[in-house]
C-alpha cells in the first residue's frame, strides 16, 4: 500500500512538473507577444513624434493584441491555480464537466502541437466523489498520450457522462469511420486508474475511462 | 546596423505563436529588414528552399516539426546560414542540443529587440 502511494505521489509530481514546464512557457510566449506589441507601440510614437503620420488602426491592433495576451496570461494563470487547489483535499465531490474543461484547457498546447481539434461535452450536473488531484493528473497524461497517438490534424471527441453508479469518460475519433488507434493505458496509467478505483475499455477508435461515482462507497478502492 | 548595405537583410522568423511573429515581423520591417514570418517546422523549410534568408530567428516548440529537427535538416543544407533560437521553452537540456546542432545562439523570450538586431549583426558581420 504504501509503495503505492509512493507511486502515485510520484506520478503526480512528475505530471505537475510537465503542466509547470508548458504553462511557464505559454506565459513567456505570451509575455513576449506583451513586449513585442509594446515596443511596437514605442516605434510607433516615435514615428509621431517625427511627424512620420501613424495609423490608427496600427495602435489599436497592437492595444487590442496586449488585452487579448493578459486575458489569456490570465486564464492560463487560473488554470495552473485551479490544478495546484485540487491537492487542498485528498477526496472531494467534483464536477465532472469541469474537471474536463480544466484538463482539455491544461493539455491545448499539446493538442495544438499536433493541431488535434477538441470537441467535448459532459452534461453540467455529473458529480464524483474522487481523489480529485489524482483524477486530473490521469486525465491530462490520457489525454497526452491520445493527442500524440493522433494523426495531425485529427478531430476528437471527448464525452463525460454517467452510467448507474459509475462516471465515464469516452474518447474517439469525432468521425466515427476514422480510422485510428488508440493507446493502451501504460505503466504510468495503470496505477492512477486502479488507484482511484476505476477501468478502462478499449474497443476499436473508443477509449472507456470508468470511475465511481463515489470512491467512498466502492469497496474496491 | 546591417541594412546599412543597399541590400537589406532578409530575416525568416519561424514561430507558430502567430501575433509573436507578426508583432515582430512589423518591429523589423519598421527598421528596414526584409522578414517572412511562418508558423510551422514544414513551413520553415518550405521557405528557406524558396528564398535563402539571412538570418532564421527559430522557435523550439512548433507543429509537424520541431525546431530541433528543423535545425538538425537546415544544417545538411546550409551549414553557413545564421540560426538563432528564439524560444520561451526554458529547457537547459533543449538549449545545449540546439547548439551542439549548431545554432548561432539560444535567445530566451522575451527579447530585447536591440540586442537581438546587434547579435544579427554581430552573426552576419555587418
Amino acid at each position: 500500500m504504501e509503495q503505492q502511494d509512493a507511486t502515485i505521489s510520484q506520478i503526480c509530481i512528475d505530471t505537475f512538473a510537465r503542466i509547470g514546464a508548458s504553462i511557464s512557457h505559454e506565459i513567456k510566449n505570451t509575455l513576449s507577444i506583451i513586449n513585442e506589441n509594446a515596443g511596437l507601440l514605442e516605434d510607433l510614437a516615435a514615428m509621431a513624434g517625427d511627424d512620420g503620420g501613424v495609423s490608427g488602426e496600427r495602435i489599436k491592433g497592437a492595444t487590442a493584441s496586449i488585452a487579448r495576451q493578459v486575458e489569456r496570461s490570465n486564464g492560463i494563470m487560473k488554470n495552473l491555480n485551479r490544478f495546484a487547489h485540487s491537492g487542498d483535499v485528498p477526496i472531494a465531490w467534483v464536477n465532472l464537466k469541469e474537471v474536463l474543461d480544466l484538463v482539455i484547457d491544461l493539455s491545448s498546447r499539446q493538442a495544438a502541437m499536433k493541431r488535434v481539434v477538441v470537441t467535448h461535452t459532459c452534461p453540467p450536473a455529473v458529480e464524483c466523489r474522487t481523489k480529485p488531484m489524482a483524477f486530473e493528473v490521469l486525465l491530462y497524461e490520457l489525454f497526452c498520450r491520445v493527442y500524440n497517438s493522433a494523426e495531425e490534424e485529427a478531430d476528437l471527441l471527448i464525452e463525460g457522462g454517467e452510467q448507474a453508479s459509475s462516471i465515464v469518460v469516452e474518447i474517439r475519433p469525432s468521425d466515427r469511420h476514422a480510422s485510428w488507434s488508440l493507446p493502451a493505458p501504460d505503466a504510468r496509467l495503470l496505477p492512477l486508474i486502479n488507484h482511484l478505483g476505476g477501468t478502462f475499455h478499449h474497443e476499436q477508435e473508443v477509449f472507456s475511462l470508468t470511475l465511481p461515482r463515489d470512491i467512498m462507497a466502492d469497496p474496491a478502492s | 546596423m546591417i541594412q546599412a548595405t543597399n541590400k537589406p537583410t532578409k530575416v525568416l522568423i519561424a514561430d507558430d505563436e502567430v501575433e509573436f511573429a507578426s508583432t515582430l515581423m512589423a518591429r523589423l520591417q519598421l527598421r528596414d529588414f526584409s522578414v517572412e514570418a511562418v508558423n510551422s517546422g514544414k513551413a520553415t523549410l518550405e521557405a528557406i528552399a524558396k528564398d535563402l534568408p539571412d538570418v532564421v530567428l527559430l522557435d523550439l516548440k512548433m507543429p509537424d516539426l520541431d525546431g530541433l529537427e528543423v535545425l538538425a535538416r537546415i544544417r545538411q543544407d546550409h551549414p553557413e546560414l545564421t540560426v538563432f533560437i528564439l524560444t520561451g521553452h526554458g529547457s537547459f537540456e533543449a538549449g545545449k542540443e540546439g547548439m551542439k546542432l549548431g545554432a548561432n545562439d539560444y535567445i530566451m523570450k522575451p527579447v530585447d529587440l536591440n540586442r537581438l538586431i546587434k547579435k544579427m549583426e554581430d552573426a552576419l558581420g555587418s
